[in-house]
């Protein structure tokens, strides 16, 4: 019941994020997940897969640096 | 071979009706093309991999002409009498592929969530603690993809093959569906709740397995 209560409010969320906010955000929260899910996290610098671990956490790093700026435009520049 | 074929007939059609966007598809088409040769390059083995049908399905599923484009066209309402029911989602990502992330209708509300994302991951990893504590004492296993650790190059050309072409492609699914299910209920809500269900059924398996691919 429990994995059946998970399930349903993740694709809930998916839900919504498709019909109310939008396909990019959709995708990016698609891209997140999945890249959370598959990356075997370390903070221990001497561990041989760190390197992988701190790729991704940059690469999301700047993906939500990239949200953030997108998020806080003002919309000055391209107004029609 | 012949997704090729039809993609070129459809981004002929298109251009000859003045109807395709081409700096978006120019764009398109280069960031793909460039992702498809990073991660053919980067990961292996090279047969077999989803991008090739991934990458045709990203061409179709922005051509209007396509049998995807003419579904979501009936479905919209579009040709057909009825009122358009394009859901606003489609708008964020037309306009950022145009150049213009900048526009306040795409930042706040249309610009990208990594939060959502991340939210997701949470829930999905609280499933072995809130069975725990319901008294399912059974070990939950998560590896991740293992094929991580076969280096960087690895976690490059994956991130490359689920940033441009699996997101994609779950997310358009996930916007096909929405849209047909409009023509058949008038409320969104019901829509939304129709569309949770079905995804839920559709995805519960791949949800808790480590890999691309949730629908």
């Amino acid at each position: 019941v429990i994995n059946l209560l998970i399930a349903f409010t993740v694709v809930a969320v998916i839900t919504v994020l498709a019909i109310h906010v939008g396909l990019l955000a959709t995708v990016v929260a698609f891209a997140v997940s999945f890249t959370l899910t598959a990356t075997p996290w370390t903070f221990d610098s001497t561990a041989w897969y760190f390197q992988q671990s701190a790729f991704v956490l940059v690469v999301l790093t700047g993906i939500t640096a990239f949200a953030a700026y997108a998020a806080r435009s003002t919309g000055l520049d391209t107004q029609r | 071979m012949a997704l090729l074929a039809g993609a070129l007939f459809s981004a002929r059609r298109n251009v000859r009706q003045d109807v395709a966007t081409r700096k978006g598809a120019l764009r398109l088409g280069t960031v793909a093309v460039f992702a498809q040769l990073i991660t053919w390059a980067l990961n292996d083995p090279h047969v077999g991999n989803p991008l090739r049908k991934s990458i045709a399905s990203s061409n179709r599923s922005w051509n209007r002409s396509s049998p995807e484009g003419r579904a979501v066209r009936h479905a919209s309402g579009r040709g057909t009498g009825h009122a358009p029911h394009w859901p606003n989602s489609l708008l964020g990502w037309t306009r950022l592929l145009r150049g213009e992330n900048r526009r306040r209708t795409c930042g706040p509300r249309h610009a990208v969530r990594p939060w959502s994302g991340a939210l997701i991951t949470l829930l999905i990893f609280a499933r072995g603690p809130l069975n725990h504590l319901a008294g399912a004492h059974y070990p939950v296993v998560s590896f991740g993809n293992t094929r991580y650790f076969e280096g960087l190059h690895y976690v490059i050309g994956f991130l490359f093959s689920l940033l441009v072409f699996q997101t994609v492609f779950n997310a358009m699914w996930c916007i096909l569906t929405i849209v047909g299910l409009m023509r058949l209920f008038k409320k969104l809500w019901i829509v939304g709740i129709a569309a949770t269900v079905a995804f839920t059924f559709l995805a519960a398996r791949a949800l808790f397995i480590d890999a691309p691919g949730l629908l």
